[in-house]
């Protein structure tokens, strides 16, 4: 679904160049749930740049589908990043005036879609992330887990392919963070969803089923994390003895 | 886990079960509890449910089934119950747990010209340590979606993730270090001296 094919980027010159990515290929299959980890300043960051088009490589092409981006014409470019990817940011950046609902209908209304085509997606999507209750709330008064969520919600309303999430729960605790780690863990297994996570938090990574490690601008683990499914027999023993061990207390 | 421990763990399963447990099912409900943790085989299982008949701390009685081997149940007695309740309320007395993984007794013997074998291990100890937190949030997913009340299997399971995420912050900073030194800027240091042997 998303393929880096020998990417450099370069920022600066001279004595202020910097390698953010250096030579870096990597393929992301249609579905996958891959995290991007590394230091500060490892590239992270600049891998969901390039994906979102938000900053050009200096060498090399990067493939959404089978389409090239740096052949795309910009009106595409932009069509295609409305449509087609989601963003989650570290600080949801939710618009402070508008309602939860407002705030997930806003890519629908920006895209055209008719009123009754907004109402039913937006009701879908906060029925997933569990915030029907509240989608009249403004996000100041939600809490930083809740501002997550519709921001997700926002992010699967125009039905993506792609999800590029950046510290998704830099800013949580880890109550909230499981909790939007589990929504991005099914938007991959039942809305079958590409998502492409940068985070430090290896917590988060182990939701995901591959694990690629930055230093400097370079791949330097390539993890599958994927385990087999525990059996029913495990997880039933697990149940049984949890039950009995609350029969007992 | 410590021989005692083992000891204790197997008495409290042994203690939720009145009707009596038998060794596989103890193995099974054990490894279900702490599997992730720790892990205990058959031979270490009879060799501690005999200490603890000999000292009479549980009962044992063969059972015949049909058609099968008949098998030995255990039960726990009024001393063995008594034995557990003492330990469960005894204040802890061990140190905290010294430093003694493999990969910190060999940073200490791998010298500069092999570092990048040394940062191989790192980063392989890392993915072990990745894959195991990602059996344990399926295992927490699976026990959530269960609608089970799970307080000890949550706590413990949380106390799994908070050592993993240590134990991979470290790899990181020693990762970081190994990096560090690569081209010459700092002098080959003398051995770590962090580890204090015991």
């Amino acid at each position: 679904m998303i393929r880096f094919d020998n990417v450099s980027k370069v920022f600066g010159e001279g004595q202020t160049r910097v390698d953010a990515l250096s030579g870096l290929s990597l393929q992301v299959p249609a579905r996958q749930f891959c995290t991007i980890m590394g230091p500060s300043g490892s590239g992270k960051s600049t891998v969901l740049h390039l994906v979102a088009g938000l900053t050009k490589p200096t060498e090399g092409e990067i493939y959404l589908g089978d389409r090239p981006l740096s052949r795309m014409a910009e009106r595409d470019a932009a069509m295609m990043r409305r449509r087609e990817i989601g963003f989650i940011f570290q600080f949801f950046h939710l618009i402070p005036y508008l309602s939860a609902e407002e705030n997930v209908a806003l890519p629908l209304l920006l895209d055209g879609h008719s009123s009754a085509d907004v109402r039913e997606r937006t009701e879908r999507v906060l029925t997933l992330v569990d915030l029907l209750q509240r989608r009249q709330h403004k996000p100041s008064e939600l809490s930083g887990g809740e501002m997550q969520r519709v921001a997700i919600a926002r992010a699967l309303v125009t039905t993506p392919r792609v999800i590029l999430a950046d510290e998704p729960t830099g800013n949580l605790d880890s109550t909230a963070s499981h909790g939007i780690m589990r929504l991005l863990r099914r938007s991959s297994d039942e809305l079958g969803v590409t998502v492409l996570m940068v985070t430090h938090d290896p917590v988060c990574a182990s939701y995901g089923d591959r694990v690629v490690r930055l230093v400097d601008g370079q791949i330097v683990e390539d993890i599958d994390v994927t385990e087999h499914e525990e059996t029913p027999e495990t997880a039933k023993s697990v149940v049984s003895i949890v039950g009995f061990r609350r029969r007992d207390e | 886990m410590a021989t005692d421990v083992v000891q204790y763990a197997l008495l409290g399963l042994i203690s939720g079960r009145p009707e009596g447990a038998h060794g596989y099912q103890l193995k099974i409900e054990f490894d279900a509890l702490y599997g992730d943790f720790w892990s205990l085989n058959y031979g270490q299982l009879y060799r501690t449910l005999d200490r603890l008949e000999r000292a009479g701390l549980v009962q044992c009685t063969e059972e015949v089934q049909s058609g099968r081997p008949s098998r030995k149940v255990y039960r726990i007695t009024a001393s063995g119950q008594q034995s557990l309740d003492d330990w469960l309320l005894l204040p802890p007395t061990d140190e905290p747990r010294p430093l003694r993984d493999d990969l910190s007794v060999k940073l200490l013997f791998l010298t500069e010209p092999r570092r990048q074998e040394t940062l191989a291990l790192v980063r392989s100890q890392r993915a072990i340590y990745l894959h195991h937190l990602a059996r344990l949030t399926k295992r927490r997913t699976v026990l959530e979606e269960s609608g089970q009340d799970m307080f000890v299997t949550r706590l413990l399971l949380l106390q799994a993730d908070m050592r993993v995420r240590a134990d991979l912050a470290w790899l990181d900073l020693v990762e970081k270090e190994l990096l560090q030194r690569t081209g010459g800027k700092k002098p080959v240091a003398s051995r770590p001296t962090f580890f204090k042997h015991r």
